[in-house]
């Protein structure tokens, strides 16, 4: 792989969001168009994010704009509870920890903090 | 399915048949929502409000490919609660990005159809362009 090519994987693995609209030509976050509140954007995005069992990367991405246009901890954590039912406990078991690493909230092995 | 072979277990009086047909058109009985009876959860207050949460859940419903009865039981909740059809519409266009074009496309007659909007009978009636 030539340094150009494994750049864009860096990035990609990284999810770089500038990277990410270059190759899906299309914004991540902007739709002028959409009447829904960014939070609410935001959360639906996390929710669909969690259900197809993402890299650490983009769950930790997602969370951070979800933080950045307003929503709080307790939103997100809601929206993982909102979601568990339809995505079971498999992903939730998974995306707890990972939340809470994005959230800088140690839940330790037992999940006690 | 007349003579059910296998009778599960802890469902007294429920028929294979009654039970596939819940699972299969999301029962609220056989699908407690929000939280399934078999996950505990300690009760506590939700901050997002109905209309989020059913907006929420159809991120993931379209992330997951979801049959047509769950969008239709969401996509209902939404609007009772107060969602738009152009809130439905633009939740599901804001998981494009997340899911890509294949789940997005798979969603939106679904949940067309839940919002009242029949594309396959629409389309019925629309001359192909591949002969």
């Amino acid at each position: 792989v030539d340094q150009q090519h494994a750049d864009l994987l860096r990035r990609l693995a990284i999810n770089d969001a500038d990277t990410l609209e270059s190759v899906l030509r299309t914004s991540l976050l902007e739709d002028p168009d959409s009447g829904l509140l960014t939070t609410t954007r935001a959360l639906v995005r996390l929710a669909a994010l969690i259900a197809v069992h993402p890299s650490p990367a983009s769950l930790h991405w997602a969370v951070s704009v979800a933080l950045a246009v307003g929503a709080t901890d307790v939103d997100i954590v809601d929206a993982l509870v909102t979601v568990a039912p339809i995505v079971g406990l498999a992903r939730i078991n998974w995306a707890a920890p990972e939340l809470a690493t994005a959230l800088d909230c140690n839940v330790g092995e037992t999940g006690a903090e | 399915m007349n003579t059910p072979s296998v009778q599960p277990g802890g469902r007294p009086g429920s028929s294979p048949r009654k039970i596939l047909q819940q699972m299969a058109t999301t029962d609220e009985q056989f699908f407690p929502c929000p939280r399934p009876s078999t996950i505990t959860v300690p009760e506590r207050p939700c901050t997002l409000d109905e209309r989020t949460r059913a907006l929420v859940r159809l991120g993931a419903l379209v992330a997951l490919g979801a049959g047509p009865s769950a969008y239709r039981r969401t996509v209902e909740v939404a609007l009772a609660a107060g969602a738009t059809q152009e809130d439905v519409i633009d939740a599901l266009i804001c998981t494009a990005p997340t899911v890509g074009v294949a789940r997005l496309v798979a969603a939106t007659a679904p949940v067309s159809l839940a919002l009242g909007y029949d594309i396959d009978a629409d389309l019925e009636g629309v001359p192909s362009s591949v002969s």
